[in-house]
């Protein structure tokens, strides 16, 4: 059986919306309400690897959307959103993403398309922890081919974008959490993917933190990107347009 | 923001190497050991090449100076009549212009052994003594030297001088006091004045128990040599050109007849100099490819180290948009660097090895160039080789797998 969860699907009927286990919230005020256009990402029949579900997975999202995933247990958020941010192949099922399907794609392509569409928030941050918070926003970059000095003022400005403006030559092991989570956001940032996913950016940090770091991420949502946010954490449901469980049959 | 995406990933070279930097300079644990094992492991590499290299110059330094130097020609029986003396002057020129040859002479024994006494007119039965005949070149080629007095010249053999040299062995035999107080010796009782004695001669030891006469007095008074005689023709060589002198000289002496001079030279320890040198070369081989295995081995495995080290950060930068491509180019750059200056650091201290050992030892140090040039990048080579593994492991995994390894930042 599939379980199916098409939050914003605008061909999605009342009644299939009602038998899916997603938990849809209101929107908040300040959201933006999706756009109407082609999904940003369309999940078909989709199984991990190495993780046992109890159904096959069905997501469809819309460009503008800010979706919170919860469930399946961590490992299976993690999994789907390396999936989603094609650093991995679903054992299973289809993916396509704006518009291309990931599967007739070669590793570079991959890559290539990751470049310039996606940003992933991982979560554990990685950080490389001895270079500077600029050198690791910047680090994308490097493989755009853009020259070091175009990197530099990119750089300094998603640091400012994410109040980490001071702390820009100071080394990843030496700030906090919250800084090095706002960094992670910062180098998914630079290149100004359409699509933002975020893995647990809230873990370890405490209440007053993780609502920065939300409160950011709400504010890029509200700029026009897609952002999925895969976490346990109920602030950051919140905060999303909508909320969904995945994995429940 | 401006925008900054581009249709595909690419990485400027100027990138590569500043990455490579920054990796050197923000961690730098792993490019000092990855410098640090080419060091030791070059150095090794070289101080071994170079040692055994300065060995075998020293082994055959020793063995050349032991190559035989001495000709000896007699001329053989023949039916044919043949001269006496067959050695003419300008025969003995011809010789001597030879490459090769350092001093020449002619020398046979008078008769069979002569009385020899420190008196005249000895009445009592006196043991016989050699007396040989020389010509004026016989000194230098036999290797003589003279303990007292002088030896002859030019002119003693030119005009006969009634002169002699006894040999050290001789003049203890015979009691001769010194040339002061004993001027000279009586052979047949005929007195002989005693230019000097002959101390030493390293090719001709014979003469230290006889009495030396110029060729020019001995067929003035005994008469020319007799075909019983047989004189014999020395020559001293250089090193290692006895076997060629020995080939030209009996065409030299007769153009028509070589084969009645036939030269015999004393090769010494040329067989083992042969075999010291083979068996040598073996070792060295062997020794050679043992240092470079564990050279490289050694490098390999602490890069292999150092490079697994990063397989969890080329994850990342896979995951952020860096192609395989990409990948090996950074383990590339970022091994070269402290490969190579630890490679050259490693020429270096093993050039200092091999030449603080050959000056202990008084040897020549010797080390081939076409070995040493290529030493540091042996070791950048090496370095390369080893961090292309786990780059290629980095490249081919699935970063979602590696990024679970990255220390959380």
């Amino acid at each position: 059986m599939s379980v199916t969860l098409l939050p914003g699907s605008a061909d999605q009927p009342e009644d299939d919306a009602a038998s899916t286990s997603a938990a849809t919230k209101a929107l908040p005020a300040t959201a933006l309400p999706p756009s109407s256009g082609p999904p940003m990402i369309e999940l078909r029949g989709l199984r991990l690897r190495g993780i046992e579900l109890p159904a096959d997975l069905d997501l469809l999202v819309r460009p503008g959307e800010l979706i919170t995933l919860t469930g399946p247990p961590k490992p299976g958020r993690s999994a789907l959103l390396n999936v989603l941010g094609l650093i991995d192949r679903p054992a299973a099922g289809s993916y396509v993403l704006d518009g291309t399907d990931t599967a007739k794609l070669r590793e570079e392509d991959r890559a290539a398309l990751r470049a310039r569409k996606i940003g992933m928030v991982f979560a554990h941050k990685n950080l490389l922890p001895n270079r500077s918070l600029l050198d690791n926003v910047t680090l994308p970059l490097v493989y755009a081919g853009i020259p070091r000095r175009q990197r530099m003022i990119a750089g300094l400005d998603v640091l400012s974008r994410v109040r980490l403006t001071g702390l820009a030559q100071r080394p990843a092991r030496q700030v906090g959490n919250c800084q090095r989570a706002m960094c992670a956001v910062g180098r998914a940032l630079i290149t100004q993917p359409d699509l933002l996913l975020c893995d647990e950016p809230t873990a370890g940090l405490e209440t007053d933190e993780a609502e920065q770091v939300i409160g950011l991420l709400a504010d890029l949502n509200r700029e026009g990107r897609t952002v999925l946010v895969a976490t346990a954490d109920q602030l950051a449901a919140a905060y999303s347009s909508k909320s969904v469980q995945i994995g429940q049959p | 923001m401006t925008a900054l995406a581009r249709p595909k990933t690419r990485l400027r070279p100027a990138d590569a190497a500043g990455e490579a930097f920054s990796g050197m300079v923000t961690a730098p644990g792993n490019a000092v050991a990855t410098a640090l094992v080419a060091l030791l492991a070059v150095g090794w590499f070289v101080a071994l090449l170079g040692l055994t290299s300065t060995a075998t110059g020293a082994v055959a330094s020793a063995f050349a100076a032991r190559l035989p130097t001495t000709i000896r020609i007699t001329s053989a029986g023949s039916r044919l009549p043949a001269p006496a003396f067959p050695y003419p002057a300008a025969a003995l020129h011809r010789v001597e212009a030879l490459p090769g040859v350092i001093a020449t002479g002619v020398y046979w024994q008078i008769g069979l052994n002569q009385a020899v006494s420190a008196r005249p007119y000895v009445t009592k039965k006196q043991p016989g003594h050699p007396v040989i005949a020389a010509t004026a070149g016989f000194l230098a080629a036999a290797g003589a030297q003279i303990s007292a007095g002088r030896a002859f010249d030019a002119w003693d053999q030119a005009r006969a001088a009634p002169l002699c040299l006894v040999g050290s062995t001789l003049a203890r035999s015979l009691g001769l006091a010194g040339l002061a107080r004993q001027p000279r010796v009586y052979i047949n009782n005929l007195g002989c004045v005693i230019a000097g004695y002959i101390a030493h001669a390293s090719r001709e030891p014979g003469i230290l128990r006889s009495v030396v006469i110029p060729a020019a007095a001995a067929e003035a008074v005994f008469g020319p040599p007799d075909r019983r005689a047989r004189p014999t023709l020395l020559i001293q060589t250089r090193p290692g050109a006895a076997g060629q002198v020995a080939r030209l000289a009996p065409y030299a002496i007769s153009q028509t007849a070589p084969q009645r001079y036939p030269a015999r030279v004393d090769y010494g320890p040329a067989l083992l100099r042969q075999q010291v040198a083979t068996a040598l070369g073996g070792l060295i081989a062997a020794a050679s490819f043992v240092g470079l295995a564990a050279g490289a081995l050694g490098i390999a495995a602490l890069a292999l180290f150092c490079g697994w080290r990063r397989v969890p950060e080329y994850a990342l930068r896979r995951a952020l948009g860096a192609r395989r491509r990409h990948i090996v180019a950074h383990a590339l750059a970022e091994s070269a660097v402290p490969g190579l200056i630890g490679g050259l650091a490693g020429a270096s201290l093993g050039v200092a090895i091999v030449v603080l050992v050959a000056m202990n030892n008084h040897w020549t140090p010797v080390i081939a160039p076409i070995l040493l040039w290529p030493a540091p990048f042996a070791g950048a080579a090496a370095a390369m080789i080893a961090w292309l593994i786990p780059a290629a492991v980095a490249a081919l995994a699935r970063p979602a797998n590696a990024l679970a390894r990255l220390v959380p930042g």
